[in-house]
């Protein structure tokens, strides 16, 4: 019974947390967008988006846990009580039955979680990590764990993070957070249907929950950090004007969102650099400006590595390329079109492994059909989805244990990123409406 | 009004059915109920089968291991769980020694094995092929 009572304070204290700092009036009005622009919904991701950060610095300070989270949640109680006027003005029915059945879904993920809390084959790579921060090592001790000391720390030190702020200390109470995190980036969703009414929006997301959740990659694997950030900086791409007039506060915003996924995984910062690029060609500027974003992104980048580099001491990537081996690889036909071919069919694989991939390339597809002419955004992910397949046929092409590789991570790698593009299919939603 | 509430009821009831077969929920809460955190890190993990975790926790606690080194053999080349045991693994040889699903043939014993460093051991406690040994 006490473990059914840890679970569900473990819910609450997501709720509470996270309803800190950001209100959606006070977003709002920051963002200089028109009231009821973003909803609570948006400003509960968008705390999510400030604790990762919060991750980020803390986990550098070395600074107990334990004081962290009292402090945080004390932070967050006081918040609470002093914005539920504002809080209670925002209920509507529909939210109250939305809000109902998120609690129910996800509740039922985290009962499911603890009753198989198998760690899976990453997760007790990922778990070293959050030893370090759980023992309240130093964070240098990071550069000495077994396996994979190069990897990014930050999923590890918010899993150590809460499973050490959790009634009971276990384990898999720490690794709530994902689903709690991804839940919510499946909600923001129902603010990208237009003109639909609340209960289909509803089915919908629950569909869409049906094809995306995958308890294989929520026992300890970083997939889903990922794949919530960038449905989070989908939605804030959504309220981008790529014609004319440019929002700086949300272009920062949303670079920030896709600086998180380089403190998640190394392939993060391939992302980060794809998407965040693609997003300043896109817009609507001059080539000075331009250059100014292009010049914080690299800037973000250089700081990663300082931090990584003199904090851990530790920076690097899981595999060096010899240029040698890939331009023999290249250059053997035989070679070359077989290796092209494995990973091609692979990705087709993954795409009936993850569905939603097939519904947005079919969603792009029946936008290309009824002859609209894709918009700004629609081509920004267009461009996106091309440089982002192409990394993964350059990346696995130089991979050494090649075959191994595609079995066991492109699949991983494609659900990533699946989230992101499911854009195509609400635009196609919201046009056959 | 009231047409308007129990369609929603209604509509509340249905999507509560499906979340509930979805991720079978109260099979979920009642196995909770019914085995505790142990019980269900065991059936994950095994006793002496698989990882073993079953006979982690039982030495552990046995022996107070907690935080203390020791070398560990997993003779089937399977993960070892010593980052959720919180025990120190090292490769050198040790106080103590976990050997862990021993593969042996007839009436082979563990001192028979491959491992040459077995014979500095002797056996404290034993659960069907895992071994907690310690230095003689």
């Amino acid at each position: 019974m006490i473990e059914l009572l840890a679970i569900i304070l473990q819910l609450v204290i997501f709720l509470v947390v996270f309803s800190f700092p950001f209100q959606p009036k006070s977003l709002n009005r920051f963002l200089n967008l028109k009231n009821n622009t973003l909803t609570y919904l948006d400003a509960h991701a968008l705390n999510i988006v400030f604790f990762v950060y919060l991750a980020i610095i803390f986990s550098f300070i070395n600074l107990d846990l334990k004081v962290l989270f009292k402090s945080h949640i004390i932070l967050s109680i006081i918040f609470f009580i002093v914005n539920f006027k504002e809080l209670k003005s925002n209920i509507s029915k529909p939210g109250i039955l939305n809000f109902f059945i998120f609690l129910l879904i996800i509740i039922s993920i985290f009962f499911s979680i603890s009753l198989n809390l198998k760690l899976n084959w990453d997760g007790h790579h990922w778990i070293e990590k959050a030893l370090v921060f759980f023992n309240g090592l130093n964070i240098q001790e990071i550069s000495n764990v077994k396996t994979h000391p190069h990897y990014p720390h930050v999923g590890s030190y918010i899993w150590a993070y809460f499973w050490k702020n959790s009634l009971l200390e276990l384990e898999y109470l720490g690794r709530f957070f994902q689903p709690y995190f991804y839940i919510i980036s499946i909600f923001l969703f129902l603010n990208l249907l237009k003109n639909q009414s609340n209960n289909f929006r509803l089915l919908f997301i629950f569909f869409i929950i049906l094809i995306t959740f995958e308890p294989y990659l929520l026992a300890g694997y970083q997939e889903y950090l990922i794949f919530s950030s960038l449905i989070v900086a989908a939605r804030f791409i959504n309220l981008i004007n790529f014609k004319d007039y440019t929002n700086y506060k949300i272009i920062f915003l949303i670079f920030l969102i896709f600086y998180t996924l380089c403190w998640f995984k190394d392939e993060g910062t391939v992302y980060y650099i794809i998407f965040s690029s693609f997003l300043i060609i896109f817009l609507n500027e001059s080539i000075q400006k331009k250059l100014l974003f292009i010049s914080s992104i690299v800037l973000l980048l250089v700081l990663q590595y300082l931090l990584q580099k003199y904090l851990i001491g530790i920076y690097d990537f899981p595999q060096k390329i010899t240029f040698t081996e890939v331009y023999n690889d290249v250059v053997n036909i035989k070679i070359f079109i077989t290796k092209i071919y494995k990973i091609t069919l692979h990705i087709l694989i993954s795409f009936i492994k993850y569905p939603l991939w097939l519904l947005s390339i079919f969603s792009l597809i029946g936008l290309m059909l009824m002859k609209i002419n894709l918009n700004k955004t629609s081509q920004y992910y267009v461009c996106c989805l091309i440089l982002n397949i192409c990394f993964i046929f350059v990346i696995f092409f130089t991979f050494r244990s090649f075959d191994f590789m595609l079995k066991v991570s492109l699949d991983r790698l494609l659900f990533q990123t699946s989230g992101f593009y499911a854009v195509f299919l609400f635009m196609f939603l919201n046009k056959i409406r | 009004m009231k047409l308007y509430n129990l369609k929603n009821i209604s509509l509340i009831i249905l999507f509560t059915f499906i979340i509930f077969k979805f991720f079978n929920t109260p099979y979920n809460i009642y196995s909770i109920l019914l085995s505790n955190y142990e019980k269900r890190m065991t059936k994950a993990y095994g006793f002496c089968e698989n990882e073993s975790w079953g006979f982690y926790n039982l030495v552990i606690k046995k022996f107070d291991l907690k935080n203390k080194e020791i070398k560990i053999i997993h003779d089937e080349d399977n993960i070892t769980l010593e980052s959720l045991t919180n025990l120190k693994r090292s490769d050198r040889n040790v106080k103590y020694l976990m050997v862990l699903n021993y593969q042996s043939k007839n009436d082979e014993n563990i001192y028979d094995s491959d491992y040459d460093f077995i014979k500095k051991y002797k056996t404290i406690h034993r659960s069907n092929n895992c071994y907690l040994m310690v230095r003689k």
